[in-house]
């Protein structure tokens, strides 16, 4: 991505009375989907309706594209879509009417967003159904017409807030499967909140980890160079012939314990020689796994 | 090596972006407008607003037709103005009533039902914007039953006339006065409509409160006018008639007794405090607007 980054936080602060929503978050957001995951209350919609310049901050600042959301508010909400977690669409129009309508607010004319809204409906898998009222859909569907309304005006930037939320699992996999596809075959960046870890593992490239209004955790999804270097193999059998095999083959292995081993690997050719050197020596491989806690162990640490 | 096809029809927009005041609030007047009056919705939802539209516009009919059917030289010897314009309002007071009652929370009730507020919000729409649209949606479907009668009448009575052009020389004064008259009264209970809407998601319970807000300030009027012996400028809170008032007067409705009912002409105060009070009623409804509607959480 070229250009500024698409959010830019700096010291933001928001209280409501005595509670801190947010309290001095940092942040910068510039990959293709990014995971704001947190409890309930971790200042997660708060982060997000401050980025969208609705809830105006205490203290800080935030720039969205290139521009600040206190004093371009306008400007930034023209060029980002917004799906709030919260139950929000008239049930008695059609889900082609409601898309056309918030287009037509976001300044396309009536045919580009006639257009257009064919388009998104069918990009999110309701083309079928658009001239169906949306008091008649399912959750899952409603879900999909709020991102539908969010990429209506090809927005660089789409803010959901909770997309999963009250899915049942078969919904809840579609959907995330929509959210990768808007971010990697639509290019549009993509900010997707959640307190489920699962959903931002399945839908995002880096994530952010908010707690009582702080932000606990900031890296990427994918195992940093050398996270996975150190390998822990538990063995059935005494692992000392397996020790020996490996050690002949030129890998750093050393004993860790009883019935284990620990060993360096430099990639997934190395992971396919341990369990082949594990079946040849007998040892009876029962578990191979980073040495070490891994992004989960990290993340859930972060939410706390 | 397999290939994946992705036909997902969607191309990155490359059109024109045109945010403008004026271009959301017509869409926003245009949608709601159109739900309020039942477009794409069950045909009960159609019923209510044709059928006092076309009770507005009943006498204008009547008339017309009573000159087309008898014509010759008895609608000759008919006096031109047989329902007068002023007294028009008097025959479809209710209509306009009931109109705005029914009509108007159906622009923005179900917008706080059902939440979809914040979803207009978070576009570049600012709350005024918003504000303004659903005026411009609750105001001209009502001036279909302030204005259109009248300007029906007008129009046939200078087609039955014997001399349109006399008729229309000797009656000048009456378009503007019609028009403006329509606006004005459209205007008001627009803006009243709207205030009482803005404070319930419920839309019988707007009805309810509309209605009962003009019938209370009419209970009010008379007590203040009659018990308290304050005459006729203390039935300037008598919400049923201020604006109606001032469209009679506009109209040259000044003779017109209006009969026994809240228009009539003893009951009704001098201009300018009627203006005055007009301007006041104008104004609360737009504070009242603007406490409920200024963007939250900033």
């Amino acid at each position: 991505m070229s250009g500024p980054p698409a959010i830019e936080v700096r010291g933001a602060v928001r209280r409501y009375g005595p509670v801190v929503a947010l309290d001095g978050v940092d942040l910068t957001v510039d990959a293709p989907a990014t995971g704001l995951l947190g409890r309930n209350g971790a200042g997660k919609s708060t982060l997000m309706k401050a980025i969208l310049g609705l809830v105006r901050l205490d203290e800080g600042s935030v720039q969205v594209l290139g521009a600040d959301t206190a004093r371009e508010g306008d400007r930034v909400r023209r060029r980002i879509g917004y799906a709030p977690e919260h139950e929000c669409l008239p049930p008695e129009l059609t889900a082609a009417d409601l898309v056309r309508h918030l287009a037509e607010l976001r300044g396309l004319s009536r045919a580009d967003a006639i257009r257009r809204a064919s388009e998104v409906l069918f990009a999110v898998g309701l083309e079928e159904e658009r001239s169906r009222v949306i008091g008649s859909f399912s959750l899952g569907m409603r879900q999909r017409v709020k991102l539908a309304q969010a990429l209506v005006h090809a927005p660089e930037l789409v803010i959901l807030d909770e997309p999963t939320n009250g899915l049942d699992p078969a919904q809840r996999s579609e959907m995330l499967e929509v959210i990768r596809r808007v971010s990697r075959d639509l290019g549009v960046r993509v900010l997707i909140s959640s307190h489920i870890l699962d959903d931002i593992r399945r839908t995002c490239d880096h994530v952010v980890v908010m707690r009582e209004g702080r932000v606990t955790l900031d890296r990427p999804l994918a195992a940093r160079a050398g996270e996975d270097d150190s390998m822990l193999i538990e063995t059935v059998a005494d692992p000392a012939p397996l020790l020996a095999l490996l050690s002949g083959r030129g890998l750093q292995v050393e004993a860790a314990g009883e019935h284990r081993l620990r060993a360096r690997i430099t990639g997934p050719a190395d992971r396919a020689a341990i369990r082949d050197a594990a079946a040849e020596a007998g040892a009876g491989l029962r578990r191979l796994h980073p040495d070490g806690p891994s992004i989960e162990d990290e993340l859930l640490e972060a939410i706390g | 090596m397999s290939a994946k096809i992705h036909d997902v029809r969607y191309r990155p927009f490359t059109g024109e972006l045109r945010g403008s005041t004026r271009r959301a609030v017509e869409s926003m007047g245009r949608w709601s407008a159109l739900r309020a009056l039942g477009a794409r919705r069950p045909w009960t939802a159609k019923v209510v607003p044709i059928v006092l539209a076309l009770i507005a516009l009943g006498p204008a009919v009547t008339v017309l037709g009573v000159k087309s059917l008898i014509g010759g030289d008895i609608a000759e010897q008919l006096p031109t103005d047989l329902v007068p314009y002023a007294f028009y309002y008097t025959l479809i007071g209710f209509a306009i009533w009931a109109y705005a009652a029914i009509v108007i929370p159906e622009t923005i009730c179900p917008d706080r039902r059902s939440r979809v507020l914040d979803l207009y919000l978070s576009t570049a729409m600012s709350p005024f914007e918003y504000v303004l649209g659903k005026v411009v949606a609750s105001l001209v479907p009502l001036l279909a039953v302030t204005t259109l009668p009248l300007v029906v009448l007008y129009v046939g009575n200078v087609f039955f006339a014997t001399d349109p052009l006399g008729y229309i020389g000797d009656n000048l004064r009456e378009i503007p006065a019609i028009i403006g008259g329509g606006v004005l009264i459209a205007l008001v209970y627009t803006l009243m409509g709207l205030a009482v809407a803005s404070l319930t998601s419920r839309r019988a319970f707007a009805s309810v409160g509309f209605i009962l807000l003009l019938v209370i300030s009419g209970l009010v009027a008379g007590a203040l006018a009659e018990v308290a012996d304050l005459g006729p400028n203390a039935r300037m809170v008598n919400l049923q008639a201020l604006p109606v008032w001032v469209a009679q007067i506009m109209i040259g409705g000044e003779q017109i007794d209006g009969g026994d009912g809240p228009f009539a002409a003893a009951n009704r105060p001098d201009l300018a405090p009627l203006l005055i009070a007009n301007a006041v009623v104008v104004v609360v409804c737009c504070g009242i607007l603007w406490l409920r509607y200024r963007r939250r959480g900033t």
